[in-house]
């Protein structure tokens, strides 16, 4: 069996509200195999959110293990983060979170020239037009975000999220702000690629169509993870 | 009516809780009104005190004066049955002791000065007049000296010192005389002695031509008016000799003089609400931009253009009326505290008192800056679609096209508020052609800075991608759309290029009056010298290698009785250099060869073997201002001869260099008459005390003016005109930054998303920070530059046709400035980076 993609030992995230602790994570404890599609579902609020960050190295777990491609993130500073994200993770938001003075193209760009793999700008400039065409983008490389549609938009953010061919693409509720064709247009696009780039992902959401195309489905309430069970495929 | 008083107030609504982030706005606009209210308060204050204390500044109702020698006894008689006499003699002449020399402004007075006022002095018990200590006691007259005096003449209080051969003693030190602020500008430091032991100074002689004795007979009138005393001096004495002037003449010059001075002043001041109408101009863009959403709400419920803009219009006005109220109590607790200063300073009775109108004149220019850089942005409020709501968050404000800015609704608005503000320095300095090439200069800067940000952001553009990421990323965030680089290059250049000018000028002036230009001068001169006083001079130079230099001119003094047949009197409005060529006798001289220095601009030097009939060579300006040319001619009274003298060429030179001469005739017709000497010595450098000792000692009775002292003095008073230039002057860069700090500011929260997205993106806090140092120091440095070249280009225009003093741009000083510019751009930058690189991405991720 080969190295899990992401391992959480007794994972906790508390915070400080007020005067008292409030548990954000309790006890999160999984795996997460190479290739591997997984949905977490739960209600507002219940920590899927918190959970994706600390996946990301975005905030800090503050007891128990994560371990995400192999790196234990507790041992790492900020720098050592960002640097362990450049190589290993893509990011997908609900609100896109694109640089609206960049162009598309120059969005999917960013996350070349900030992993410094040590390719020629237009090396860089071919393998982002490559992406964008990937999601059906090529005719809209020099728009800015301003003059994109919403599911344009998102699909210009997963370009930039698997362009780099992370081993883990972290997806939070990408569907969430576009309407049901677009929202699948762009689950279809992530999936194949996905698929395409032996990537696992990780992805929150709301939807039930969406989260039986994974493999497995977590189910998080009041910030326990309280079922781990297999998709049953139609 | 009723219905825009509903939308004004629904805007005024709408402002509620948000007048924290127009801090710097209203910031902008309160220190540029300040500036102007403070600076126009002191200056009204000080007019009014000078025309209200004109007659005790003059020290009485009506002043008689002349040039060339005493009132007779009859004439005095005369003037005393006009009311009680007081009688003043003003000379500049060369006082000693032992080694120790120094230049002293000599006031003789008598018994009865003076009429109005004290002369204060520690010494002097109050109300007693200065003649207690200036009488005659073992044989030696007594002085109240400037105490600087003492410390050039090495004495102490109830030291003695020379002047000529008559001694005197140090009895008083002056604090300050009553008419001290009307006697203007005098070289030397002042000594108060009495007439009686002036007239016993049977050797002085004149020590510079210009440096005029002026006897002086102030009268406090006894039943008569000053007209009728004027016109019965006029009909009594009958004699061109005899002047008169009223208290409002005497006052007149001074008030001119600081009138020009404070107009001066309100320019610069202006320039820092210019400066700072930048900042309202970027806060209201950026405030604009942020309220896209709640602009395109009001639109999709129906608001119209008008409403939008009444909505906005209202919010910006009661910040402007704010700015400016906070502007106006600044100013006027400025000019309270300034005033009695600037009176201690000048010698003039100056309460703290609040002058509206000045701080009227400041609220309009404030109000119509904030109108005016509001407007242009507010019109961008009315183009904001509904049809944004279906867009992404966070989008810049789009730039309207420009067919919508040519629109004469958005023009004519802006057109009128600057056609105001033009009007209103108009009105405030009374100088249209002054203002004109202010406002030309401020156009033109600024359509060079925004401009040149344009091409800088154009250029990037084209240029082909840099190889490493980091300085592509840098220069990506100033060529991509909605960047804030040619705001800020607007915002550090406007201030730069005022601190340039400022420091440019002032370094000039500091230079043509002590630095490498006055090198050039000669150390001493000395007048009326006689032929044997020449050739022993001659001989000095010869034996003492120190003496590096010595130079005599044949002086002679002629007086200009027609221009061109013209009757010199018919010339009106004239310079004071031209004023002095007509209006008395001046100091003449002849040569064979052209003067070293200066140059020949227009006609040619004559043969030096010329004997034929009298030709002259004329400064060029005063040519120019009297309308005359090579070929016209002057006639010239000398000795009792009239005679014509043709202009055989017209020269410019630059009087600091050495002694020269509005006329020097060529040789011949001035050789038949008797002439003295003008000599100019230069002295080894470091050497100048012995050659002046070794002066003195052979000449006890000739008064040697040191240059170096002279120049020295007068830069003195022009580095304290500087110091108010460069307060209010330092003030518009004070609002340059503020102006940067805001658009640094308005710019925070994308910096903060753009920080946010490359952190996850995988970029080190050191890889955002490089990338934002990058871009900042392009910015500072490309603003720097051009701010230098608008700088170096303003202060040289105004050093060759307003000052007329040699310019040279200093390279230390100018790299310095732009070093300046850099680091306070990185610095500005710097501080709102730093909350980009510490910002959570978890909370801007959640929140966003």
């Amino acid at each position: 069996m080969s190295a899990p993609v992401i391992e959480t030992r007794d994972a906790n995230l508390s915070l400080i509200s007020g005067k008292l602790p409030l548990h954000i994570l309790k006890n999160i404890n999984f795996r997460v195999d190479p290739a591997e599609v997984v949905a977490i579902v739960g209600p507002s609020g219940s920590g899927k959110t918190s959970l994706l960050m600390v996946l990301a190295g975005l905030q800090r777990a503050t007891g128990g293990k994560v371990i995400v491609a192999g790196q234990d993130l507790g041992g790492l500073n900020e720098d050592q983060l960002a640097i362990f994200r450049r190589g290993n993770l893509g990011i997908l938001f609900q609100n896109y979170h694109l640089i609206p003075s960049l162009t598309a193209l120059e969005n999917v760009a960013l996350a070349l020239e900030v992993a410094d793999a040590g390719m020629s700008f237009r090396e860089i400039r071919e393998a982002a037009t490559a992406a964008l065409k990937e999601v059906g983008l090529g005719d809209r490389l020099d728009h800015l975000p301003s003059a994109l549609s919403g599911g344009e938009q998102q699909r210009v953010g997963l370009a930039r999220a698997m362009v780099t061919k992370p081993r883990l693409l972290l997806a939070d509720e990408p569907t969430g702000n576009l309407d049901q064709d677009t929202g699948s247009l762009v689950m279809e696009l992530m999936f194949n690629m996905a698929r395409r780039h032996q990537t696992a992902m990780m992805l929150i959401t709301h939807d039930p169509t969406l989260a039986r195309r994974a493999d497995r489905c977590l189910t998080m309430d009041h910030g326990e993870l309280r079922n781990q069970a297999e998709v049953v495929k139609a | 009516m009723r219905r825009i008083w509903g939308w004004m107030r629904v805007g005024f609504a709408d402002l509620r809780g948000d007048l924290k982030r127009f801090g710097l706005l209203i910031a902008c606009l309160a220190l540029g009104t300040s500036v102007i209210g403070a600076v126009g308060s002191v200056g009204t204050g000080l007019r009014l005190a000078v025309e209200r204390d004109a007659t005790t500044l003059m020290g009485g109702d009506v002043e008689a004066s002349r040039s060339d020698r005493d009132a007779t006894p009859q004439e005095l008689d005369f003037l005393k049955s006009l009311g009680q006499v007081a009688h003043v003699v003003d000379t500049t002449t060369r006082g000693t002791s032992g080694d120790n020399g120094a230049l002293i402004d000599l006031v003789a007075v008598d018994d009865n000065y003076p009429l109005l006022g004290a002369v204060m002095s520690p010494q002097l018990s109050p109300g007693a007049r200065p003649a207690t200590l200036l009488g005659e006691k073992d044989g030696v007259f007594g002085a109240i000296v400037d105490p600087l005096l003492l410390d050039r003449l090495g004495i102490a209080l109830g030291g003695r010192f020379r002047i000529g051969k008559t001694e005197f003693e140090a009895r008083g030190t002056l604090t300050s005389l009553p008419d001290g602020a009307l006697r203007g500008f005098h070289l030397g430091l002042t000594s108060v002695i009495s007439t009686t032991a002036f007239a016993g100074m049977t050797d002085l002689r004149s020590p510079l031509p210009g440096l005029l004795t002026l006897h002086r007979y102030k009268i406090k009138l006894s039943g008569m008016t000053f007209d009728e005393a004027k016109a019965a001096i006029a009909d009594h004495f009958k004699d061109d000799g005899w002047k008169t002037q009223s208290p409002r003449d005497a006052a007149g010059a001074l008030v001119r003089y600081y009138d020009l001075f404070v107009r001066y002043l309100l320019i610069v001041g202006l320039s820092s609400l210019l400066v700072g109408g930048v900042g309202v101009s970027n806060g209201v863009s950026a405030y604009i931009a942020e309220r896209q959403r709640s602009i395109a709400i009001l639109r999709s419920l129906g608001a119209t253009g008008a409403r939008i803009m009444v909505h906005f219009l209202t919010q910006i006005g009661v910040l402007t009326l704010i700015g400016v109220a906070l502007g106006l109590a600044a100013g006027a607790a400025a000019s309270l505290v300034m005033l009695p200063l600037v009176g201690r300073a000048l010698n003039v009775n100056l309460p703290a008192t609040i002058e509206p109108v000045p701080l009227l004149i400041a609220a309009a220019f404030g109000i119509l800056a904030g109108f005016a850089y509001a407007y242009l942005p507010l019109t961008r409020a009315q183009g904001v679609s509904p049809a944004l709501l279906f867009r992404s968050p966070g989008a810049a404000m789009p730039n309207p096209h420009w067919r919508t800015m040519l629109r004469w609704s958005v023009v004519l608005p802006v057109l009128l508020a600057s056609a105001g503000i033009f009007g209103l320095a108009v009105l405030t300095t009374s100088d249209f052609m002054l203002v004109a090439y202010y406002a030309i200069g401020v156009v033109v800067t600024y359509l060079l800075l925004r401009g040149s940000g344009w091409l800088l952001q154009f250029a990037l553009r084209r240029l082909p991608p840099a190889p490493r990421a980091g300085i592509r990323n840098a220069l990506r965030n100033v060529h991509s759309p909605g960047s804030s680089a040619p705001v800020v290059i607007v915002s550090i250049g406007l201030g730069l290029a005022m601190l340039l000018v400022i420091a440019l000028l002032d370094s000039n002036l500091h230079n043509q009056l002590v630095g490498a230009v006055a090198r050039d001068a000669p150390t001493f001169v000395a007048t009326d010298l006689f032929d044997d006083e020449v050739q022993t001079l001659e001989q000095l130079q010869k034996d003492n290698p120190d003496f590096t230099g010595f130079e005599a001119d044949p002086m002679l003094r002629g007086a200009v009785v027609g221009v061109n047949g013209k009757d010199p009197s018919t010339f009106k409005d004239l310079s004071e250099e031209a004023t002095f060529l007509l209006s008395s006798e001046i100091p003449v001289t002849w040569r064979r060869d052209p003067p070293r220095d200066g140059e020949i601009v227009s006609g040619s030097w004559w043969p030096s073997d010329y004997s034929g009939p009298p030709l002259i060579s004329l400064r060029a300006p005063l040519a120019e201002e009297l309308g005359l040319k090579v070929g016209d001619s002057l006639q010239i009274r000398m000795f009792g001869d009239v005679f014509d003298a043709k202009i055989a060429n017209l020269r410019d030179y630059q009087w600091q260099r050495g002694l020269n001469f509005m006329i020097t005739f060529s040789p011949g017709k001035l050789q038949g008459y008797p002439s003295t000497y003008l000599g100019a010595i230069k002295a080894a450098s470091g050497h100048e005390k012995e050659i002046e000792r070794l002066l003195t000692s052979t000449f006890p009775d000739i008064a040697f003016i040191p240059i170096g002292e002279a120049l020295g003095q007068v830069a003195s008073l022009l580095g304290q005109l500087g110091t108010a230039v460069n307060i209010v002057g330092g003030l518009a860069v004070v609002n340059g930054l503020l102006v940067l700090a805001g658009t640094m500011a308005s710019g925070r929260k994308q910096r903060e998303a753009d920080a946010v997205i490359r952190k996850v993106l995988g970029e080190t806090r050191n890889g955002v920070l490089s990338i934002f140092v990058m871009e900042y120091c392009l910015l500072g440095a490309f603003a720097a530059v051009i701010a230098s070249i608008v700088g170096i280009a303003a202060a040289w225009g105004i050093s060759v046709s307003a000052l007329d003093v040699a310019f040279a741009a200093d390279p230390v000083l100018i790299a310095g400035v732009i070093l300046v510019a850099v680091v306070l751009t990185v610095g500005a930058g710097a501080a709102t980076t730093w909350r980009a690189l510490s910002a959570k991405p978890v909370q801007f991720l959640r929140n966003n």
